[in-house]
């Protein structure tokens, strides 16, 4: 599988589009859930991997084929979806000051029981709740199926510090379950 | 898609190699909840499929073909932009150093213009001294002089001092040079080594002088080559020194050197001889009422002070 990306990355060097087609029908779907979970929307995550696609194209030469492809391509995703953020944020910001009050944002809801009895939605809401980077690698790992090497190449850290993130947010949902007496 | 390193029960062998420790039953609860994240993935909704967005982005890979090729035309275009900066800054830069320079020295003070080489002009007051800027060399080739100055040039190359009636070629001397623009005539006194001068009428014609206190005078009235005259260095140069010195010059000459040296201004009211020739000879410390109260005894008139200067009326028994 990994060859194959690598033969693929090989293809895409010498400008052939065909390899660029294969890689988007592989990798577009993955990427996009993957968008999707920082940004939060699925509509701009589909334009964010559509421009991270055309940008991998426009710098197919400087690709370097020894490198494993999957984790770059994740990485120039996550990029992407990050400054976007920030762009909104600022832009978010600048709204602000301009309408003069601040934007009326809606105080974080205490988890209740009674709304949630699955415990799906409940664990769901948890993870939503988790710390940024223990969330990003735990989606990674657990959705993705990314390697502790890969999570660590594309959020830029350790593969150690990886496994602490994963390990953090296993036992903060553990914990937040056996609180509730949902595990036996 | 074949992904998942691992089936949904078992965690990756990083993170079971970090829950060895705990207990069987917390393995196992963490197992589950591991299993359990895996289904919690919202579906993707609202979205275009894989094949329609795969159309429209070979749709947007097509004009970027065509662009790429926009930025070589960019810095075709670019590179002679850049070749003409070059050239117009060249340009300016040749225009600047064609650009002579120019030194006016005020009234009543003496100036000195040094070269790279050590040559020295030294410029009396009221003076204009035009020379080019030579970047390359420690000294010009030429000097365009209009007033009086005493020159001592360094051995070197040859250098021309041009007046409105004479140039004088040097290679190493000192000499004086007196052209004011209101004498019609330039004056040139050797003080050492060897001149060669010429008359700016007759350019073709050179007149060498060789021993030092040699003077000339070079005009539109007199032929060419003038007789060279003798005269003491002592006076030539005696401006130096705080010094008045005419020789033989017309009454206007004698006022307006009186203005220069002194830095005030002389008027004449009523009618003075003002063409006749006079020769003043103040060594040292001449002051300017001294000068005049002599000037008057010869020329039969009287000083009066005013503001900016004096002014020169005829004695009363010389009037009509």
């Amino acid at each position: 599988m990994t060859d194959d990306l690598q033969t693929l990355c090989e293809r895409l060097r010498a400008s052939d589009q065909a390899a660029l087609g294969v890689l988007f029908h592989r990798l577009r779907l993955p990427l996009l859930r993957y968008v999707r979970t920082i940004v939060g929307d699925g509509v701009v995550a589909h334009d964010l991997v559509q421009d991270v696609f055309l940008d991998l194209w426009m710098r197919r030469t400087t690709l370097n084929p020894t490198q494993p492809l999957r984790p770059y391509v994740y990485r120039m995703a996550r990029n992407r979806a990050l400054r976007h953020l920030r762009d909104e944020r600022r832009r978010a910001r600048k709204r602000a000051e301009h309408l003069g009050a601040p934007p009326a944002t809606d105080p974080l809801q205490p988890d209740t029981l009674a709304e949630t009895h699955q415990l799906e939605t409940l664990l769901a809401r948890w993870l939503e709740a988790l710390p940024e980077r223990q969330r990003e690698a735990l989606v990674l790992s657990r959705w993705h199926g990314l390697s502790h090497q890969e999570i660590a190449q594309v959020m830029g850290i350790s593969p150690r510090t990886v496994n602490n993130h994963l390990l953090r947010a296993l036992d903060t949902l553990h914990q937040r379950l056996k609180a509730l007496a949902l595990i036996p | 898609m074949n992904t998942q390193p691992s089936s949904d029960f078992s965690l990756p062998p990083e993170l079971e190699a970090a829950l060895k420790r705990r207990s069987e039953t917390e393995r196992r609860q963490l197992a589950t909840l591991w299993h359990r994240l895996g289904t919690l993935e919202p579906p993707l909704e609202g979205v275009p499929n894989t094949e329609q967005a795969w159309n429209a982005l070979s749709h947007r890979l097509r004009p970027n073909t065509r662009t790429a090729s926009l930025p070589r035309q960019r810095t075709r275009l670019r590179w002679p932009l850049i070749a003409m900066l070059f050239i117009g800054l060249g340009l300016l830069g040749m225009f600047w150093l064609n650009q002579p320079r120019s030194v006016t020295v005020p009234l009543g003070i003496i100036q000195t213009v040094t070269f790279d080489d050590g040559s020295t002009v030294f410029l009396r007051g009221g003076s204009k001294l035009i020379y080019p800027r030579s970047p390359f060399s420690p000294r010009p080739r030429w000097l365009r002089l209009e007033g009086e100055a005493l020159f001592a040039v360094a051995p070197g190359p040859l250098l021309t001092i041009s007046t409105p009636w004479a140039h004088v070629e040097v290679l190493g001397t000192r000499l004086s040079v007196r052209a004011w623009p209101e004498a019609s005539e330039t004056q040139v006194t050797l003080l050492e080594g060897r001149i060669r001068v010429r008359a700016t009428t007759q350019p073709e014609h050179a007149l060498l002088l060789t021993t030092p206190g040699q003077h000339v005078r070079l005009s539109a009235r007199q032929p060419f080559p003038p007789t060279p005259e003798r005269v003491d260095p002592e006076y030539v140069l005696a401006w130096q020194r705080g010094g008045f010195v005419v020789i033989d010059e017309p009454v206007t000459t004698v006022l307006r050197e009186l203005e220069r040296s002194f830095g005030l201004r002389i008027e004449v009211t009523g009618s003075l001889p003002l063409t006749r020739r006079l020769t003043v000879l103040y060594q040292h410390d001449a002051q300017v009422e001294r000068i005049l109260q002599d000037l008057c005894l010869m020329l039969s008139c009287h000083y009066r002070r005013i503001s900016r200067g004096f002014v020169l009326e005829p004695d009363s028994a010389a009037m009509p």
